[in-house]
């Protein structure tokens, strides 16, 4: 690994953020699956605890994470990482020590992209845990695992996608709470056009894909043709922002 | 001779649009806000051992020329050749030979000043820990190595910035006000060494500052800019050469004074109020001038004589007053 990748990927492991995040993650997995069992909360919710409950539980909380609260930590996370460093003018101190401005967006992105991938699986990870405490074995449904681990890998990649985008727009915007807001106007755009009659605009946006995997596939193991679809317009996203990020950094005044 | 620096026709204009508006918070009220000149037709060169004093008044250009010799702020026009290698050409290679310190400096808070170092210095190929002590030494920053750098005085943190710039052993070291924050004692140690530096390893140092008295002293060239030109580069030597001799006279109020005052030969007036003028001996001598006054009927009520130094010159050039130096 390229020295500059692993001294962003130290400083990545070197925030305490990240650790109470997942703390406070674990807590509320466990919480949650001790909860949704409940008569009271079945009752409340108006939830089927067999539904939603035993093998498929990570699968139901992988859709809170991808949802909403994984995107906006890691929005802030790498924001912190990137506009926070710029702003304090370290992000260029590289450039003094023999480094190129692609090479700090290259190593930038593959620490984004992993980090982003390995929180995915964390969170997999604590989800499998807080239902094996609750349902013990019975969760482990060869079948069921498999479509719920394969949901987490599509989403894996859409959140590397969402995290490449992020230090994208970062480069371009360079502004910690401008970048935030765009991520959240995107999170709302994404509601819309998900909602849309719009077949089209629904292919080719990024956010259509997880929100076919975790809502129109719930619980239901996904087909091939529109995982491979997913992937496909994921990786074009990806190379787009990629670039994007390349271009603006070559433009770049510190 | 050998050229460590060469650069020229430097221009930089910047240029601001609605995207730049949404980031940076304001927007551009006419067409100069959008095509703003920072540096215009900025030349220079220097030698190995030598240290440029890059002086300026704020808003210069000075911290815009640094930046685009590292490469961080990209030119608009001009050619900079570092030890040979144009940065158009090899940027790699050629700031592979540079070192700097700019802006304010800023380190990881949370790392000592030790891992700060070897932060930056795992960058650099040939950089061991032993360097990394060294160099800590060499500023003064042994018994602080171990300190966080978050609870550094900014003087402290101007040292670990050199310490830092001063990593892989550049030929050409670019220092943007590291006088900023030290105390005297700290000012003087500092050009003390990058003037050692220059002497004995023959590094040379590309120094903006305010501090026009100690650049006097150990610049071994000097580039004024104002509103992003050259107004006045060279030797410091040869440009303090130039300087002539400078009377403050207060004289006897009469009819036409200044009209008189102006019709003798080999003196012209900087400045005056009222019947006090400030005097530019260009040819004559003090005895001289006072003769002059005698025959022109002109009483002396008062008169001293000082050298013109760098900070009048500045002054000078630049249209600033005294009360507009720190």
């Amino acid at each position: 690994m390229h020295t500059l990748t692993k001294l962003y990927a130290t400083k990545i492991r070197q925030q305490k953020l990240v650790y109470i995040f997942f703390a406070c993650f674990f807590m509320a997995s466990f919480f949650y699956a001790f909860l949704i069992s409940t008569p009271e909360m079945e009752e409340l919710l108006n939830i089927d605890v067999e539904i939603v409950g035993k093998g498929n539980f990570p699968e139901f909380m992988m859709r809170f994470y991808v949802g909403a609260v994984g995107i906006l930590f890691q929005v802030f996370l790498l924001t912190m990482f990137l506009c926070e460093e710029d702003r304090a003018k370290m992000l260029y101190q590289p450039l003094l020590h023999g480094e190129s401005r692609s090479r700090i967006v290259k190593s930038k992105i593959i620490v984004a992209a992993s980090m982003s991938m390995i929180f995915v699986l964390l969170t997999a990870i604590i989800n499998y845990v807080t239902a094996y405490m609750r349902w013990g074995s019975q969760i482990f449904e060869v079948e069921l695992v498999m479509g719920i681990v394969s949901k987490y890998i599509l989403s894996g990649i859409y959140m590397s996608c969402l995290s490449i985008g992020t230090i994208a727009l970062s480069i371009c915007i360079r502004n910690t709470w401008k970048t935030i807001f765009c991520v959240i106007v995107y999170m709302v755009a994404d509601s819309f056009v998900c909602n849309t009659g719009i077949l089209f605009l629904k292919k080719i946006w990024i956010g259509y894909y997880p929100n076919l995997w975790t809502f129109t596939y719930e619980y239901r193991s996904l087909p091939l043709k529109d995982a491979l679809a997913g992937i496909v317009i994921m990786v074009l996203y990806g190379i787009f922002f990629y670039q994007m990020a390349q271009y603006k950094i070559k433009k770049m005044n510190f | 001779m050998e050229k460590i620096i060469t650069v020229e026709n430097l221009r930089k204009v910047y240029h601001h649009n609605i995207i730049h508006a949404f980031c940076c918070g304001h927007s551009p009220h006419n067409q100069a806000d959008k095509n703003e000149v920072a540096v215009e037709n900025v030349s220079f060169e220097l030698t190995p051992g030598s240290i440029m004093g890059l002086l300026g008044p704020n808003g210069a250009g000075k911290t815009t020329t640094l930046k685009m010799i590292t490469n961080l702020c990209l030119k608009t026009k001009g050619n900079i050749v570092i030890d040979g290698i144009s940065l158009d050409d090899n940027p790699h290679m050629a700031l592979s030979k540079v070192g700097a310190a700019l802006d304010t400096p800023s380190f990881y808070g949370e790392l000592s000043a030790r891992e700060n170092m070897e932060y930056f210095s795992c960058l650099h190929k040939d950089s061991s820990r032993e360097q990394v002590m060294e160099l800590l030494d060499s500023v003064g920053l042994s018994p602080q190595a171990e300190k966080k750098v978050k609870k550094f005085s900014l003087g402290m943190k101007q040292r670990l910035a050199l310490a830092r710039a001063m990593l892989g052993q550049p030929k050409l070291i670019i220092l943007d006000e590291p006088a900023n924050g030290l105390d005297p004692q700290g000012q003087i140690s500092l050009y003390h060494f990058i003037s050692k530096m220059a002497r004995e390893k023959k590094t040379t140092f590309l120094v903006s500052s305010h501090q026009l008295h100690d650049m006097e002293e150990f610049c071994t060239d000097i580039l004024i800019l104002d509103k992003g030109k050259s107004i006045l580069q060279g030797k410091t030597s040869e440009i303090l050469c130039q300087k002539s001799d400078i009377a403050d006279c207060t004289l006897e109020e009469t009819e036409n004074l200044e009209q008189k005052l102006s019709c003798l030969s080999g003196i012209s007036i900087i400045s005056h109020k009222g019947n006090q003028f400030t005097i530019k001996l260009e040819t004559v001598t003090l005895d001289a001038f006072m003769r002059k006054l005698v025959e022109s009927n002109l009483h002396i009520q008062y008169i001293s004589m000082h050298r013109n130094s760098l900070q009048d010159l500045f002054l000078k050039l630049t249209g600033g007053t005294e009360e507009c130096i720190p």
